[in-house]
């Protein structure tokens, strides 16, 4: 057995071995909180059913939307992914009150909540992301839209609804 | 056949051969720090990035293309440092090999903390360098062992999950998880062939249960790697088969964990005597 070999054979890099799986299990079976490089591999493995309504970004550029099949997966992360990170600066932000703040408390230790707050400030945003953008697609961008759109899922297809929400409007 | 200096000599290429690929492959596709540019963080729940945010590191980074341009060189030569700090002598060599491990931990966790993709893809990152710590050949063994049981782990337990939470026992699993994960996908590329696929499938649950319940059972297959190192070689083939399904179907890239094969290709190899050290 292996962990029998290691003890026998080099005693620090068995305690650190037991040391590393012990506080994985921890992680493991207390859930929610982790500490790279400690996580837990639970992906897509809560049930998840199709849901009556979704909400899918979507991004307009000089009138048109971007299509996504013009870009291969990780292009797709590197133009949406700052697009959910800024819509979820609310999120983040409420994280930092309701669980790092509380656990930095509870060790008796003040967290500088400068770090771990941001501010919505769309215009700069934009700005930014225009310029990101453009980059990225190789054309040039006069006009910007970005909006979360509600879609219901009904006989096995996404349906437009007239729901529609600005990023400008979620995180102003 | 016991693991020699020669076959230490060969992991340590193979992982750097492996990591300066995968360079190649974050930058042509506008990957680095500095390619990035990011300007706004989130919050995770990972008490070791709340650390990192304390020194104000990430703030820093954010607008600074200087900066990132130096994080970026700096994590990526790090194994060109080490290789030639351990040609020096042993212990210049672990002190680099030390240093690899805090810059790659700091870097990631920077990294991770902007829009880019989830740490978890970045383990063999941040364990690899304990590695190239350790100086005798059967430290290196025990090492090298442990990490292979470590990447069983990651993926025995994502397959166990799958149990204890319920999706495996959902047959409209694999439907919600195409509709979650491709909805972008789906409403603005509607004539595409994956969406068309994807549509199929959503629309055919049984068929992409089916697809569900395979990689399932390929990620519990990788418990068989604690009993037995006899089957490492069809793990190390469902390992990538996993991958190549992974991407096609999920999107979903972790090309970054390929590292870990090296493990499972070198696990025949009986742990040396304390005298080969």
């Amino acid at each position: 057995m292996f962990l029998k070999q290691l003890y026998k054979n080099n005693k620090p890099i068995f305690i650190l071995v037991v040391a590393f799986s012990l506080i994985q299990l921890f992680i493991n079976f207390k859930r929610g909180m982790v500490a790279a490089p400690f996580f837990h591999y639970g992906m897509y493995s809560a049930v998840l059913d199709p849901k009556p309504t979704y909400y899918v970004w979507e991004i307009w550029i000089n009138g048109k939307q971007l299509k996504e099949e013009k870009f291969n997966p990780w292009q797709r992360d590197l133009i949406l992914q700052p697009v959910k990170y800024y819509s979820s600066i609310n999120a983040s932000n409420q994280l930092y009150h309701t669980n790092i703040q509380r656990l930095f408390n509870r060790v008796h230790l003040n967290p500088n909540s400068s770090k771990f707050l941001s501010n919505c400030n769309y215009p700069i945003f934009e700005k930014w992301y225009q310029a990101y953008l453009s980059k990225h697609i190789s054309q040039p961008i006069n006009q910007l839209s970005i909006v979360q759109r509600e879609y219901t899922y009904f006989n096995g297809r996404l349906r437009l609804t007239q729901n529609i929400k600005l990023l400008r409007d979620l995180c102003p | 056949m016991s693991l020699t200096n020669d076959h230490k000599r060969q992991i340590i290429v193979l992982f750097f051969v492996f990591f300066y690929s995968l360079m190649l492959f974050k930058w042509w596709n506008g990957l680095f720090l500095y390619q990035v540019q990011p300007i706004v963080f989130k919050n995770k729940l990972d008490v070791f990035s709340w650390a990192i945010m304390e020194t104000g590191l990430h703030q820093w980074l954010i607008n600074n293309p200087t900066g990132c341009i130096l994080f970026d060189i700096i994590f990526y030569s790090m194994p060109i440092w080490y290789l030639l700090a351990s040609k020096n002598s042993k212990k210049t060599g672990i002190a680099a090999a030390v240093l690899m491990l805090l810059v790659n931990w700091v870097y990631i966790q920077c990294y991770t903390l902007f829009p880019t993709n989830s740490i978890e893809s970045y383990l063999a990152w941040l364990l690899f360098p304990f590695l190239f710590i350790v100086i005798t050949l059967p430290g290196f063994y025990f090492i090298l062992h442990s990490l292979r049981y470590f990447f069983l782990f990651i993926f025995g337990s994502a397959g166990i999950w799958k149990i204890v939470q319920g999706g495996l026992f959902n047959i409209d699993q694999m439907s919600g998880v195409l509709l979650y994960q491709h909805k972008e996908l789906l409403v603005s590329s509607t004539r595409h062939f994956d969406s068309k696929v994807f549509y199929w499938l959503i629309q055919n649950p049984t068929i992409s249960y089916i697809i569900y319940l395979g990689g399932v059972l390929v990620e519990l297959f990788f418990l068989a790697g604690f009993v037995t190192k006899k089957l490492d070689n069809w793990i190390l083939v469902s390992f990538i088969g996993f991958l190549v399904a992974d991407f096609f179907i999920m999107h979903i890239y972790y090309w970054e964990l390929s590292p870990f094969v090296i493990t499972l290709f070198y696990s025949r190899y009986k742990q040396p005597q304390m005298a080969a050290a």
